[in-house]
């Protein structure tokens, strides 16, 4: 289980995170919504040991993991947000970098990476450069990596970007199925319908600060909205988007 | 809890490996490129480099040029021994600040490595393995053949196999300790300056502490005073200067390892060994400590929102009127000129890499500057004639060799891209049409080389020359400057900083070789030439005539090869291995 206690991060000028609070369960995909800027980054960073708090406390299994992070990370598949990769190194070897310091067995390292591949579809273009590769196939490298070293911990960050449908697809079935296996997936997105399909519970962050937590049936009964969509609109939409898309249309006219 | 000691070792394997390829900037490159061809052809340029000094250096002893007298032989191998050490040191300083960036962690290397569970301490431990088997194979490279002749022959009076082997030990001993304290030295600089500078300010400030050390490395190289001979070691006047310069340190320490019982030779070698100790200390209480606070504020930078301070080229709040976008509207008239001219000017105010590039160009010219400067002033007694005539002639020379080389750094940079998977804008605006792009490029040159210079020398040579001499020699910069803007934009197609990057489709060695001859023609030649003229004017205005001719010629010449382009070009190509004539279809 992973807890995050009253988890507060500043930054000169400004409250990135302010005291938030929430338990992702194993077995469950908890997700982690908010607009731009709410502070979604830099909880995920922080969850991950990127980034120290500035107060509060993030808990797995009831320990902090500050006290061995290193340990922690052994444990933990991150996705982050940004498609951050080696460019001089190819697909397949940015995986065996990514397992060797992960320390998996040199014996089966191999064959997990070119089943890996394989199965996302880059079996092809195992031996280009990273940096010759399109957003998705980035994106499925990152899944890879995530995923290689068979993780307690899920942290997903914007985890659909560039994926074409199928790969979309393929992810989501993944995200689910690594949930029913007793994982803790942490997952942040922007897509509200994916959310939707795959979460348990959601964590809703507004300017640095949770606005709801709980589950989305929960969510709709108590706030009597059909979707999350509606739900997540109604919590931390301040302006009305169609007059925005209007003043848009306009000044582009001019 | 520690990890396990098999864990540790494989990760730290790993990291150097991945480490040993990150001191270069491989997002630049084209799908094409080959690193390695890259590497190797710097590789050769040093050890070609060795090789000369070795040729030049070794016949001398044994009586090849000339026959010396034991007391000028004497001589000659002390300023050997220091020229052999201070190069070794210049070289280990510039390549130390060539790879100034990646030194630290930068923010791939932060957010991929800080999710993996390695130790802080092992990724420190493998950036310096890294770091040191890069620099050592360099140390190696320039001293490959030097480092196998020179020790059996700077040492006068050794005699023997054991002596042999003493001075060939204490010879890579002194290159290597030297070598150790300009890298520790410079490890130290960038350790104080994240200390005491707030992370933001460090971010806009290490570009200039870099290039500043470049040019300090260079001045220190270029414009010591060759005082690595007995007499200068006993003047009382020479002793600042032994105290200041590191070279002669390890010069000294070399000379006590090669059994010289001189006092004052000893207390130099005493210095190396303090200095050696005290960068090793600067460098582990500032560097190591900075490593990992450097990691976690690489990743706090990234979640705060980037903002340029209002400046040359920066964004205001008030929108595009900046002091850049003004002259850029002064200088084009056409919006897609003016667009790549801004796009040029903001690239180079915030790019490091080209800045650093610049420096680098600007520095070549320096360099020989320095070295002409140095050679007259050192060599040369005052009342000497030939020394007056030199002088004049390497005064003239200088501002025309900067130019020579900030043109040509300029053009250089411009086939460095910034960010090649952004280029799409330019593919798809296309520039092409009316040359915008070459009229944009050219006015850069113009304005970044041209201008600057002319504005330094112009007061400088009016106020220390006859007026119409002065007048004489800017005019002939400013025709030389035209001609060489329109000879280093010859065939060039693209929008300067968005083209992929081909490593090795330029040879190196030949670049290097023509760059040499150019030089000597800029330095020699023209300045020869040029001074004659201004001794007679007729012959002045044959020379200007001239020059201004080939300008126009070179003008047009460009003007019809642009014509003739097809596209411009975005993705570096290989060579193909075989050229065809073009002779298919012609009747």
């Amino acid at each position: 289980m992973l807890e995050v206690r009253a988890l507060t991060k500043r930054y000169p000028g400004t409250l990135a995170v302010d005291q938030v609070s929430f338990t992702a369960l194993p077995g469950e995909v908890t997700g982690y919504l908010g607009p731009n800027g709410s502070g979604k980054s830099t909880t995920v960073k922080m969850i991950t040991g990127l980034l120290d708090p500035s107060a509060g406390e993030i808990l797995y299994r009831g320990r902090p993991i500050h006290d061995n992070l290193v340990e922690f990370k052994r444990i933990l598949g991150y996705v982050p947000e940004e498609p951050y990769l080696y460019p001089h190194l190819s697909g397949a070897e940015y995986l065996e970098l990514a397992g060797e310091l992960r320390d998996l067995p040199a014996a089966t390292l191999p064959g997990k990476i070119g089943a890996l591949l394989e199965l996302f579809s880059l079996a092809d273009d195992r031996h280009a450069p990273v940096s010759s590769y399109s957003k998705g196939m980035r994106q499925k490298i990152l899944i890879c990596a995530a995923i290689l070293h068979d993780p307690d911990l899920i942290v997903l960050d914007e985890p659909f970007s560039g994926l074409d449908v199928h790969a979309a697809l393929v992810l989501r079935s993944l995200i689910r199925s690594l949930a029913a296996s007793g994982k803790t997936v942490l997952f942040s997105s922007h897509v509200l319908e994916v959310v939707e399909k795959v979460c348990h519970r959601v964590v809703i962050l507004h300017q640095g600060r949770v606005v709801a937590n709980d589950s989305i049936e929960r969510l709709r009964d108590w706030m009597a909205l059909p979707t999350l969509e509606e739900i997540f609109a109604q919590l931390v939409t301040q302006s009305d988007p169609d007059a925005i898309a209007l003043r848009i249309a306009e000044v582009v006219r001019q | 809890m520690s990890a396990p000691p098999g864990r540790e070792r494989r990760q730290f394997r790993a990291l150097v490996r991945l480490f040993a390829y990150r001191f270069f900037d491989t997002d630049i490159l084209s799908v094409h490129g080959d690193l390695s061809s890259l590497l190797s052809q710097l590789a050769a340029l040093l050890a070609a480099f060795s090789l000369v000094m070795a040729l030049l250096t070794g016949p001398k002893y044994a009586g090849l040029y000339q026959r010396l007298t034991a007391e000028q032989l004497h001589a000659a191998a002390w300023a050997d021994q220091e020229f052999l050490i201070s190069t070794s040191m210049a070289i280990v300083g510039v390549f130390t600040l060539f790879l100034w960036d990646a030194l630290f962690p930068d923010l791939r290397d932060c957010m991929i490595l800080g999710a993996m569970p390695v130790r802080i301490p092992t990724v420190f431990a493998a950036k310096l393995t890294a770091l040191a088997a890069a620099l050592g194979l360099a140390v190696v490279a320039v001293n490959s053949f030097t480092g196998l002749v020179c020790p059996f022959l700077i040492v006068p009076g050794a005699s023997g196999a054991l002596d042999a082997a003493r001075d060939f030990g204490a010879f890579w001993l002194v290159i290597l300790l030297a070598s150790v304290f300009v890298f520790l030295l410079l490890l130290g600089v960038q350790g104080v300056a994240l200390h005491l500078l707030p992370h933001a300010l460090y971010m806009r400030w290490s570009s200039l502490i870099q290039t500043a050390a470049f040019f300090a490395v260079l001045t220190l190289y270029f414009l010591t005073p060759p005082l690595a001979h007995p007499h200068a070691l006993a003047a009382p006047e020479n002793r600042l200067w032994y105290a200041l310069v590191p070279s002669y340190w390890f010069f000294g320490l070399f000379q006590m390892l090669t059994e010289s019982a001189n006092a004052a030779l000893i207390a130099l070698a005493r210095r190396a060994l303090a200095g050696v100790a005290l960068a090793a200390l600067a460098a582990a209480g500032t560097y190591a400590l900075a490593y990992a606070r450097q990691m976690r504020r690489t990743v706090e930078q990234s979640g705060i929102a980037p903002g340029f301070a209002s400046s040359w080229g920066a964004i205001t709040p008030w929108g595009a009127i900046t002091p850049w976008g003004a002259i850029a509207r002064l200088l084009a008239r056409r919006a897609p000129e003016r667009a790549i001219l801004v796009f040029i000017g903001r690239t180079l105010a915030r790019s490091r890499q080209h800045r650093l590039l610049l420096a680098i160009y600007a520095g070549m010219g320096l360099a020989y500057v320095f070295s002409q400067v140095a050679y007259v002033l050192y060599h040369f007694k005052a009342a000497n004639y030939g020394a007056i005539e030199g002088r004049a002639q390497t005064a003239m020379g200088i501002p025309l060799i900067l130019l020579f080389f900030l043109i040509i750094g300029l053009r250089v940079s411009f086939s460095i891209p910034i960010e090649v998977r952004a280029n799409w804008l330019f593919r798809l605006t296309d520039p092409f049409g009316g040359g915008a792009y070459l009229d944009a490029a050219r006015k850069t040159l113009l304005l970044f080389a041209l201008a600057p210079v002319v504005a330094i020398a112009a007061p400088i040579y009016m106020a220390v020359w006859p007026w119409p001499r002065a007048l004489g020699h800017m005019a002939f910069l400013v025709a030389f400057g035209l001609l060489t803007i329109e000879l280093a934009l010859t065939g060039f197609a693209k929008v300067p900083f968005t083209c992929s990057y081909l490593p090795g489709k330029a040879n190196l060695k030949i670049m290097f070789g023509v760059y040499w001859g150019l030089l000597i023609i800029v330095s020699e030649l023209v300045t020869g030439v040029e001074q004659a003229g201004l001794r007679r004017p007729a012959s002045y205005a044959w020379l200007m005539v001239i020059t201004l001719l080939a300008w126009l010629v070179a003008a047009r010449r460009a003007h019809w090869a642009r014509a003739r382009i097809p596209a411009l070009s975005f993705e570096e190509q290989p060579e193909p291995a075989l050229l065809g004539l073009g002779l298919a279809g012609r009747s």
